[in-house]
């Protein structure tokens, strides 16, 4: 996490928060998703990729960022690759998130 | 040393600009709507500079700016504006609004500390 310039506290505090955010805002586009709502999609979208920018978790605000398009865009063809993409990113980031927000 | 209003939906963002603010010695306040936003922001004594996302729920930010300009106890708090989706047009809007600076998310802390110097 570079952008907190080697504060390592900070760092373990923005793991620990972005962790706490994650499930909700994962389970809340997976809705957006399955009742293809693409305002809901966009919104929930923006909100992870705005958070992922934030520590600079650079593949899974990527994911979200392909969300957020689909769904600004109306345009869902598509999107449960997306939303596979999103899972993945997601599912590979959360173990070294836990082990920084473990950090004493 | 100055004291900063950050109002952004996005804790995680909100925590960063904290904790990058706070190491350079400024005491923050946070709010995490627009309306907390203004509440915290008419408070006396008055912040010194307000970090504003454009993108929140319960008021758009740029709502939030214009009502800050048009309120006399607020008019005179520099605003830097921080935004992960804000078009050209959109910068123009916000300047126009008053705005001192426009800054683009994800944060690079170091633009962000030299705006809000130039901006105090």
């Amino acid at each position: 996490m570079t952008v907190v310039g080697g504060d390592r506290e900070l760092a373990r505090q923005l793991a620990e928060l972005f962790l706490e955010d994650l499930g909700p805002r994962v389970t809340e586009i997976t809705a957006a998703v399955s009742a293809l709502d693409a305002k809901r999609l966009h919104a929930g979208a923006h909100a992870l990729r705005g958070s992922a920018g934030s520590i600079k978790a650079d593949i899974v605000a990527a994911a979200a960022g392909v969300l957020e398009a689909m769904g600004r865009a109306s345009k869902l063809d598509g999107v449960l690759r997306a939303l596979d993409e999103l899972t993945v990113a997601v599912a590979n980031l959360r173990p070294r998130l836990v082990a920084l927000a473990a950090r004493a | 040393m100055a004291t900063v209003l950050i109002v952004d939906d996005d804790r995680v963002h909100s925590h960063l600009v904290a904790g990058v603010l706070r190491e350079k010695g400024h005491k923050v306040l946070t709010a995490f709507d627009a309306v907390q936003g203004l509440m915290q922001a008419k408070k006396q004594p008055p912040v010194d500079a307000i970090v504003l996302d454009i993108n929140m729920p319960g008021g758009s930010g740029e709502d939030t700016l214009k009502k800050i300009k048009m309120n006399s106890n607020t008019s005179n708090i520099p605003v830097i504006v921080l935004s992960g989706s804000i078009d050209a047009k959109g910068q123009e809007r916000v300047r126009v609004l008053g705005a001192n600076a426009v800054l683009s998310k994800p944060l690079v802390p170091e633009e962000l500390l030299t705006a809000l110097d130039a901006a105090l």
